[in-house]
Formats: C-alpha cells, sequence, structure tokens
C-alpha cells in the first residue's frame, strides 16, 4: 500500500472518525498558539512603535541633544547652532497634557513644542488641508494655538476651530485647533496620540519658560557625525545627553530585551501545554491502534512509512491548528495590546503608543511553519514507538501492560525531571542568565519541563498517602478509583502532567503578582503618612500627572482644616526621570515636610532614620538617600560621593543613605526639592503632600479645596486611602494580561484532560465492562471516572501550587532582580491556593463529567466485546 | 555647407536673445534699477481669500524699505495693526549680500523675537500666498536669465504696450531652497522695465503661482524709480489668491536706519 493510499484510507479515517478527539486537540494548539502569536505581534508592535515615535520625532536630524525632563536653558540654542558643522538645529519643547478631568494617563497626549519658523530643515508634517495652519502670524501669536493629528481629532470628534480644554501648569486652558495633521512624518510620533504647539505657547503653559527640552541636528554637509558629536559634548559639557536616533532605538531594544523575554516565556509556557496536548492524544492513539498498528506491519507496512502516517496526522492538526491559532492571535493582540502597554509604560517610565498591531505574511508564514513543525515534534516520540511495535506482540489481547522497560523509563523521567528543577534552582541563584541569554531560555524552559516530569511522582506519592489514609473509610468507590490511579500509571501521569502545567502557570504568575502586591502595600503602609494628596490631572500612581507650580501650596495652606507643614515652601515633591550611565532612574526631590511626620515616609534600609534623614535635609553639600539598585549601579556605598549629570554641570552628591522605594526598577534618588530645583531649574511640582489638622474630615477639606484653588488651577485631591487604592489597582492592572495568559493554559490543560480522559476510558472499555457484568451500577461506574478526574484534579493542583510557589520564588527573588531590576521580597501567594485547588478540581470535574457519562452509557455486552 | 547652416542658425540664436540690444540678464538689471526706490514707506493693506469663496482675511500694516549702503540690497520693515491677533506682530527682513536673508519676526504675546528659517523663507508671509522670499525683493545675480522673445504685455492696464518675456531659473540650490522656485516667467514692460505679470514653478516643475501687478506709476521722477501700487498673486494648485496694496506711499522721506533693528522690531507703541 503506497503512502498516499495509506493516509487517505487509515490516516484521513481517524482524523474523520474522532471528531472530538481531532476537535479537541486542534483547539489545543490553537490556544497555545494563539497566546505566543498575540504575545509576539504585541512585543514586535511595541517595538516599532517605541522606534517610530524616535524616528518621527527625530526627523532628518542626525544627533539629538538633550537633558533629561526638567530641560535646560533657551540660550544654549544659539550656542549649539553655532558649533562648527551644525547645518541646522531646531529647538523641541515637551510636555504631557491631559483632557480636562482626566483620570487616566490614557487621557493624555503628547505635547511638542515646535519652533514653526525653523521646522522645516528637520521634521516634515502633512496638513489634512492645503496648508498646516491657515495664518501663521495669527496662530503663531496667540497661546491657545493647537494643532491635532487627524486621528486624535476623529476620536474626539473635533474639527478645525473646535475648542478643547487641556490641564496645563496653570490649571485647564482652552486651546483652539487651527491645524490637523495626515499621519505623516512627526505626526507618527506617539501612536498620533499627540499635539504640536508654538514652542513659546508651549513654554508658556507647561511652566517651561526659558528652557528647552532638546534640540534636533542636522550635521552639514561632509560634515562627519561623530565628530560632531564630540564637539557638541565638548562644548556643551555634563548633563547634556548627545545622541543619535539609532543609539536611542538600540537602547529602547535593550531595555525591552529583557521584559519581552518573560512575556514570551508565559506564551511559550502556553504553547507547551498545548504542544504536550498533542503528544498526549498521539501516545494514547499509538496505545489504542496498537492492534491496527500490527496489522498494517504485518500487511508489509514498514516501520518508516509507521511513523510518517502519524506524524501526517498531526500535521493536519498542527496546521490546522497554527492557522486558527494565527487568527485568534491576532484577536488576542488587540484584547491585550494595551494591558500590555500600561505595564511595559510602568516598568520603563516611558509612554508607550502602540500605533498599530503588525501582523506580518513573513509573520504568519513563520508561525504556520513553527506551529506545525512542534505538533509534529511532539508528535514524533510516540510515532517513533508505534513504528517500534511487533506484530505478533500487537495481536496480543491487553498488551497493554507496563513492562519493566517502561518503569525503568519512567523511573530515569522522574529523576530528569528532579535533575531540571535542581538545574532551574542552581542557574537562578547563580543568575547564569546574565552570563549567557541562552541560559536564561534553559532555565525557564528547564523549570516547566522539570515540574512536568517531577510533578506527577508527587502526585503519586500522596495518591498512595491518600490510600492509606480513605483506606478504613466505607468508601470503595473512591477507593477503586484511588487504586485505579495507581494502577494505571502512564495513563495517569498523562493526566495529571495536562493539567498540571496550565495550574503551575498559574501559580508561578499569582507569586509574582502577590510578591509585588505585598511588597508595595506593606511598603506603602510603612512609609506613607500624608492625609491628602494634591496635585493634577493624569495617574498620581506613576506620577504620570500634568506638573504645576509651586507657588500653589500658599493658597492650598489657606484652606482650613490643612495644617501647615515644611519650612516655607511648602510640603511638595517632584518625580522626573533622569538618565545615569545610560539608564533611566526615577528621582524624588522631596520638601522637608517629612520632619512632621518624624520622618516616617523616608524608608531608610537602616541606620538612625531620624539622623540620617535629618542629616539629609540640613546637609550644606549636595546629599542623597539612595535605593540599592542604584548603589549597585553606581558601584557604590552610603558614606561614598557620586556624580550626576546637571544642566548645571557634574556635581557630586554625598549618599547619607540607603532607602527603599519602587518607583523605578533601576534606581531611585532622594534629593531635597531645593537643591534639585536648584540644579536642574526645575521648580514645577508632581504632587503636594498635606496633613488634616485633627477635628477636620478630608471630605469638608476636599470640598473646600475643590471649591478653591482646586478650581483655579485644575487640582485633584485625594484620600490616603484613594492613593493606596489607586496603587492596588495599577498593580492589579500592570498585571492584567497574565490573566489571559492563565486563562488559556488552562483553557489548553481542560482540553488536554478531558482529550486524555475520554481516551482512558475508551481504553477502559472492557474494564468497565466487567465491572458492569459483576454488578456494578451505572451511577457507581459514572462515580468512579467522575473520582478518579477529581482526584488527579485535586492532587494535581496541590502538586501545581508546591513546584509553581518553588518555582514563583525563585523567579520573584533571582530573576527579577538580574533581568529587570526590581528587588522585592517573595510573597506566598495565599489567596491563589484556594482558587488554584478549586480550578484544578472544576476543571478535572468538567473534563471527567463527559468521561463518566460516556462510561456509564456502556452496554455491558459491547463493552466486554471491544477491541 | 552644414557648418555653414549650424554657425547661421548660432548666430540667428544669440540675436533673437537680445532683444533691441539687450540680454535677459540686462532686462532684469534694469528692472532691478527701475524698481530699486532709494527709501518709501506705506499703509498697506493685504487681502487673502479663495477663489469662489466670498470668505476673506484683510491685515493691515504698516511697510518701511530702505535700500541699504551697498546700493543693492534693501532693509524691510512691517508692523501690523489689525486684525486684533496680530496687532503689533513685526517683521524685520534683511537681505545680506550672501543671498541668506535675515527674517526675524516679533511675537507680541511672548514679547519674543523669532528668527524664520531660510527653508521656511519659502512658506507662507503673513498667511497670504505671498511668502517672505517674495517680500524680499529678488536680485540680479541670484538668476541666471534667458530671454524667450518679446510680446504684447498680457495684463488689461499695461495692453497696449510691449514687454520682454524673461525666464529665470536660480543661480544655485540657496536661492532655489529660499524661494521654493525652480524657474519664473517674467513680462517686462519694455518702456519702463517694469514687471507686468510673472509665473512662478515649484520644486516639482509645475507651475505654481501667478503675479499681476498693476498701477504702476512713477514715485521718483529725479530717479525714475517706479512702484507698482497694487501686486495681485494666486496660486493655482489652491486657488488661493491674496492683494497687496501700498497706500499713503512716501518716498525718500529720510527713515532713519534705526527703523530696521531688532530694538525697533520689539518696540512696541
Amino acid at each position: 500500500m503506497s503512502f498516499s493510499n495509506l493516509f487517505r484510507f487509515i490516516g484521513l479515517r481517524h482524523i474523520r472518525m474522532r471528531p472530538a478527539r481531532t476537535i479537541l486537540t486542534t483547539l489545543g494548539v490553537a490556544f497555545g498558539i494563539s497566546l505566543y502569536v498575540a504575545i509576539a505581534i504585541i512585543n514586535h508592535s511595541t517595538r516599532n512603535s517605541m522606534k517610530e515615535s524616535i524616528d518621527a520625532v527625530a526627523g532628518k536630524a542626525k544627533i539629538s541633544v538633550s537633558a533629561g525632563v526638567a530641560g535646560f536653558e533657551e540660550a544654549k540654542f544659539e550656542i549649539i547652532r553655532a558649533i562648527e558643522g551644525v547645518e541646522s538645529a531646531v529647538p523641541l519643547v515637551e510636555a504631557r497634557a491631559f483632557f480636562e478631568g482626566a483620570t487616566e494617563s490614557t487621557d493624555g497626549l503628547q505635547i511638542m513644542g515646535v519652533d514653526l519658523l525653523q521646522e522645516a530643515s528637520v521634521r516634515t508634517y502633512k496638513a489634512t488641508d492645503q496648508r498646516i495652519i491657515e495664518d501663521p502670524l495669527s496662530f503663531l501669536n496667540q497661546p491657545d494655538s493647537i494643532i491635532l493629528t487627524k486621528a486624535l481629532a476623529a476620536k474626539r470628534n473635533l474639527a478645525i476651530d473646535s475648542k478643547i480644554r487641556l490641564s496645563t501648569a496653570d490649571g485647564v486652558r482652552e486651546f483652539t485647533v487651527r491645524g490637523l495633521l495626515e499621519p505623516e512624518g512627526a505626526a507618527r510620533a506617539y501612536g498620533g496620540t499627540l499635539a504640536i504647539l508654538d514652542i513659546d505657547a508651549a513654554r508658556v503653559n507647561f511652566g517651561k519658560e526659558g528652557k528647552l527640552d532638546r534640540v534636533d541636528i542636522v550635521p552639514a554637509q561632509g560634515v562627519a557625525v561623530e565628530a560632531l558629536e564630540k564637539r557638541l559634548r565638548d562644548t556643551l559639557g555634563p548633563g547634556y545627553a548627545v545622541e543619535r536616533p539609532e543609539t536611542q532605538s538600540a537602547q529602547i531594544d535593550k531595555l525591552l530585551d529583557s521584559y519581552q523575554l518573560i512575556l514570551t516565556f508565559f506564551s511559550t509556557l502556553a504553547l507547551l501545554v498545548g504542544l504536550f496536548l498533542v503528544m498526549n492524544s498521539i501516545s494514547i492513539a499509538v496505545a489504542e491502534r496498537k492492534r491496527e498498528i500490527g496489522t498494517l506491519r504485518a500487511l508489509g507496512a514498514t516501520r518508516v512509512s509507521m511513523v510518517v502516517l502519524f506524524v501526517t496526522e498531526v500535521f493536519v492538526i498542527g496546521f490546522l491548528g497554527s492557522a486558527l491559532g494565527c487568527v485568534l492571535g491576532k484577536l488576542l493582540s488587540h484584547r491585550l495590546s494595551h494591558q500590555v502597554a500600561t505595564s511595559v509604560a510602568a516598568q520603563f517610565q516611558t509612554r508607550v503608543e502602540i500605533s498599530r498591531l503588525e501582523f506580518t505574511p513573513s509573520q504568519i508564514v513563520f508561525t504556520l511553519v513553527a506551529g506545525t513543525l512542534a505538533a509534529v515534534l511532539a508528535a514524533l516520540f510516540p510515532a517513533l514507538k508505534a513504528a517500534k511495535v511487533h506484530p505478533l506482540e500487537s495481536m496480543k489481547r491487553h498488551a497493554e501492560t507496563a513492562g519493566e522497560a517502561e518503569e525503568a523509563r519512567s523511573r530515569a523521567l522522574i529523576v530528569l525531571g528532579f535533575a531540571l528543577l535542581a538545574f532551574t534552582t542552581v542557574s537562578m541563584i547563580q543568575q547564569w542568565g546574565t552570563v549567557w541569554v541562552g541560559f536564561d531560555y534553559l532555565t525557564k524552559g528547564s523549570s516547566v519541563l522539570g515540574a512536568a516530569l517531577f510533578g506527577p511522582f508527587i502526585v503519586f506519592l500522596l495518591l498512595r498517602g491518600f490510600g492509606a489514609l480513605t483506606k478504613p473509610l466505607p468508601l470503595p468507590i473512591l477507593r477503586i478509583s484511588q487504586e485505579n490511579l495507581m494502577r494505571s500509571r502512564r495513563r495517569t501521569t498523562a493526566n495529571v502532567m495536562a493539567l498540571m502545567v496550565g495550574l503551575y502557570l498559574v501559580m508561578l504568575i499569582s507569586s509574582v503578582r502577590s510578591s509585588f502586591h505585598d511588597t508595595l502595600t506593606e511598603w506603602l503602609d510603612r512609609v506613607f503618612v500624608a492625609d491628602i494628596m494634591v496635585g493634577s490631572n493624569g495617574r498620581f500612581i506613576n506620577a504620570d500627572v500634568q506638573p504645576v507650580r509651586e507657588e500653589i501650596v500658599q493658597e492650598l495652606l489657606q484652606i482650613p482644616g490643612i495644617r501647615p507643614i515644611g519650612e516655607g515652601h511648602g510640603a511638595a515633591s517632584r518625580i522626573v526621570p533622569i538618565h545615569f550611565q545610560g539608564v533611566k532612574l526615577a528621582v524624588k526631590a522631596i520638601d522637608h515636610y517629612a520632619e512632621f511626620y518624624e520622618y516616617r515616609n523616608i524608608p531608610l534600609v537602616s541606620g538612625d532614620r531620624v539622623a540620617v534623614s535629618k542629616a539629609f535635609f540640613e546637609s550644606k553639600e549636595p546629599a542623597m538617600l539612595a535605593t540599592g539598585s542604584f548603589l549597585t549601579l553606581a558601584k557604590k556605598k552610603v558614606g561614598e560621593t557620586v556624580a550626576l549629570e546637571t544642566p548645571k554641570g557634574l556635581v557630586s552628591f554625598k549618599i547619607l543613605g540607603e532607602v527603599t522605594d519602587y518607583a523605578s526598577p533601576n534606581g531611585v534618588i532622594y534629593l531635597h526639592r531645593p537643591v534639585y530645583a536648584n540644579l536642574w531649574n526645575d521648580h514645577l511640582v508632581t504632587v503636594f503632600v498635606l496633613s488634616l489638622i485633627p477635628g477636620h474630615s478630608f471630605d469638608d477639606v476636599k470640598a473646600a479645596i475643590d471649591r478653591g484653588p482646586g478650581k483655579k488651577w485644575n487640582l485633584v485631591t485625594i484620600s490616603s486611602r484613594e492613593f493606596k487604592d489607586q496603587m492596588q489597582s495599577a498593580i492589579d492592572r500592570s498585571f492584567a494580561y497574565t490573566k489571559a495568559i492563565e486563562w488559556i493554559a488552562l483553557l489548553v490543560g481542560l482540553l488536554g484532560l478531558l482529550n486524555t480522559l475520554l481516551i482512558s476510558v475508551m481504553e477502559r472499555t472492557r474494564e468497565i465492562g466487567m465491572l458492569r457484568a459483576i454488578g456494578s451500577t451505572r451511577l457507581q461506574v459514572s462515580r468512579m471516572i467522575f473520582n478518579e478526574a477529581v482526584l488527579q484534579g485535586f492532587f494535581g493542583s496541590i502538586v501545581a501550587i508546591v513546584l509553581g510557589a518553588y518555582v514563583g520564588k525563585l523567579f520573584v527573588e533571582y530573576a527579577l532582580t538580574s533581568s529587570l531590576g526590581w528587588v522585592i521580597d517573595y510573597h506566598f501567594p495565599k489567596a491563589a491556593i484556594a482558587s488554584t485547588i478549586l480550578t484544578g478540581v472544576l476543571v478535572a470535574g468538567i473534563a471527567g463529567f463527559f468521561p463518566a457519562r460516556k462510561a456509564a452509557q456502556l452496554e455491558i455486552t459491547e463493552a466486554l466485546d471491544y477491541e | 555647407m552644414n557648418k555653414a547652416i549650424v554657425l547661421a542658425l548660432q548666430v540667428l540664436l544669440a540675436l533673437s536673445a537680445r532683444a533691441g540690444g539687450l540680454s535677459g540678464k540686462e532686462i532684469m538689471t534694469k528692472n532691478e534699477e527701475a524698481r530699486r526706490v532709494g527709501e518709501f514707506e506705506s499703509r498697506s493693506k493685504l487681502t487673502t481669500g479663495t477663489e469662489g469663496s466670498d470668505a476673506i482675511r484683510t491685515k493691515e500694516f504698516s511697510f518701511w524699505r530702505k535700500v541699504r549702503a551697498d546700493g543693492v540690497h534693501n532693509n524691510t520693515f512691517t508692523r501690523f495693526h489689525s486684525p486684533a491677533e496680530v496687532r503689533n506682530e513685526g517683521i524685520l527682513i534683511v537681505e545680506n549680500e550672501s543671498g541668506k536673508n535675515d527674517v526675524l519676526l516679533y511675537l507680541p504675546a511672548y514679547k519674543k523675537v523669532r528668527r524664520v528659517e531660510s527653508r521656511q523663507q519659502s512658506g507662507s508671509f503673513m498667511g497670504s500666498v505671498f511668502s517672505y522670499s517674495d517680500i524680499a525683493t529678488p536680485h540680479v545675480d541670484e538668476y541666471e536669465y534667458k530671454l524667450r522673445g518679446e510680446a504684447k504685455c498680457p495684463t488689461p492696464e499695461s495692453a497696449s504696450l510691449r514687454c520682454h518675456e524673461v525666464e529665470a531659473i536660480p543661480a544655485n540650490e540657496g536661492v532655489r531652497d529660499r524661494t521654493g522656485y525652480t524657474r519664473s516667467i517674467a513680462w517686462v514692460r519694455q518702456d519702463n522695465f517694469m514687471v507686468v505679470k510673472a509665473e512662478y514653478y515649484n520644486l516639482d516643475g509645475e507651475l505654481f503661482k501667478r503675479l499681476e501687478a498693476s498701477q504702476i506709476r512713477m514715485v521718483d521722477e529725479k530717479n525714475k524709480k517706479w512702484l507698482a501700487h497694487e501686486l495681485f498673486i494666486v496660486n493655482l494648485k489652491t486657488k488661493e489668491y491674496t492683494k497687496l496694496s501700498f497706500g499713503n506711499v512716501k518716498v525718500n522721506g529720510g527713515i532713519p536706519d534705526s527703523i530696521f533693528t531688532q530694538q525697533n522690531l520689539q518696540k512696541v507703541n
């Protein structure tokens, strides 16, 4: 028989005759692939969007000069312009603005303050009408003039001459739309969520008078970019970042690599669960079709044709599953993109706008090929097993008994599983992944495979213990179920593995989530001692708010019920990112109001909190407190000095203490605000921190602020409780996308378990017939099968909890620090225990329900006659 | 025989490129001399609209122009009076020998002087169809000329007169970038060498703008200087047009050089 006939008459017949199994296996592959595809699309699109923004803003510029969020003096522009080799230089002021009443970052937009009289030499814009602006003279002389992208205008239902209200450093201001841009040139930046203002209007409205954030430079013809870069650095001195757009793109790649590796790891896990399902399905099909294989072999089919037959069957399923996975993945990417972008933005303290989700034809082809190939590879081992089936052996009835060889193989797999978990442990503790990225992949892969191989061994131990415990109890059906599971090791292992990998993933993610959540909540409870926070629109929690003027505090202190704290200039904080050794850090510049709270808001790691904090605020020399991650990055210790680049040059700061803070994984520096304001020439305030006079309620004070300075300056007032709630919800949002990963992993696990349980009922048809023949009722048989499923679900979930929590602890304590920089304490996800067990039992119960019903419906005579 | 025919054709072509003994460059040199009024000031009006639409925008401003010490280049100063949103804005154009003009804009809303970058000078002047470089007068040396021939002057006011037809091509990329034109064709009156009509081609080589000058009157009899009191320019792509009218023209009334300074630009009454 030729192979094509073999596949047509045998392979395709099996695919058609077992539609449930074919559909389940195909869906398993499809769901696994879908998550992988969704994450791949989002990763690719995030990277592209961020790079596109860099290129769009840079335009024709080959070099850009900046000095952090606080910017630098406008006077420097003429110095830059006059440097030999500069053909054109154009200034830029950047700001974040929020639509009136915004409480979310999504209601914000990027402001580009440009000099429209100079822009043409660097950036290009294309207007929807003939000209970007109708009348440049009117536009430039009116600070309310604004140009929007066509996409943003359409989203907000705006047109030329529409009025929009945006929060600025001086409260809400009304702007008039005087131009619309097509999505070309600079208008492609930030996913089109941007507005163009004249540079002076941007300065006036966003508290940047006399300042610039950036100058983009086009070198003169024949001038080497490197030489000009050096000249700029030499002229400007420290405190200025002189960069090329490609350097910024490379930094983006570096930043995203580690983060996206974790996302890819989680999505690969779901894919692995799907492939596991394929392997199980084919393994069982091989066992089920042993007689058929024997017959075909006896009729002259070769071993190779047997392998090819099974592989081709899987090829069809793998291809269909991958194709469906591509479609589902694209849909899923739309659902997850915003959540992932939020999470990336929180991680890197940067705005991430994914302009479009790209799934290129080459990606589609790659996914189809890789998905199909992975499914084929997963089926290869059981297919090879099929090839080894001897015609004579296959003719024997009930040949399926675990031989010594199988026992030995099973023991070897347990040892391998243990060894892989041991490797995971050592590799994570020693942080081998930082030495070679290959170790990172190996470690993460080992953690899953190790748990999958070693987990069933623990399940058997638990089942044995459970058997001993329940032996005296009058629960015969439960005991039979337990004994069945113990006896059918191969089957039980397959079922447990299918379910456990999904639950293990859930537990691993829960460990990371709860560690972040609990660490930050404990920290907040310890250090956040103020009663009220006052700021402008935006999100307080990641300091993504419109900064306001410091003078506002004087008006706030006039409100009855607010206790004057601080040293005259108020109780304000300015939170900004700065660059240090090419890495983005967070600076928290705080006023000396800490004294009022007995310095409880200074989270010193060790030493006398009050003494160190006093020394910090009263120091005559520039001083700082810093987190451990900063000290590691700077290779400094407490007591030493570290030089920071400021717009006023290189300034040495004495490190007076180590603090705990989570504003940035790369490091956080605390500075006394007057020192910061002087060196960075930045007097804006991110948030005011206030205290209530005893006897006054928060609600009364908030109402008074809202009526007075709140209305005037567009301030948002929240209580400490609200702030903490916002923090918790921000953490939840950062991890929101992981919920989808968990759900898909569980769904694939459910499909896997359903598949293997259905098959196991089929395998045990004769056994069930015999049970029925010796007097078992349909209900008892059905309960037995259902009990088996639930027992596997229960013990499988317990093992998943233990192994997931263990690897989760390693992940939190070592991998998060080495790959992302976060230093957080491990917190066991207590809340996840009950839900994981419940999910495990529920999934197993659902998966066991249909096979149990099917088993109960079997006719005795048919069952006894079943081959 | 063939050589003789070629030679004869070359001679004919050379002769045809000189009208009445003048080459294209000589005609435009005379044009520059005729319109180079030593000093003049006026109260002017700029009206912009679109063909087929009733909506028009009008700006009123004072205008001062003075030839610099080199006798070739001009300084131009404009102060706006209306509408309200542009009141007190000022524009100072200083033409340089290098060909790179300094254009400074004063914005009263910010009390700041801003520089208009060279490439931006091909952009709209005061939201009109004129560009900054249209307002800064062209100079003979910045172009290469080709005399295309002579014909009846193409505007109603000068219909009874004869005109030279001269094509001008920017002499270098700097001029091309600043003006935004790859070439232009001017109809120059043979009697006084004033341009009555001009057509401008954009960087894609397409006909882009058409200018017509009218109310051409002698303003300085002693030095034989002429001024077109009304200029009408239309953007042939967008159908947008602008009419620039010079009223209350005063010539050689003694404009001090201090008018054309950054200090004066910032000085608002």
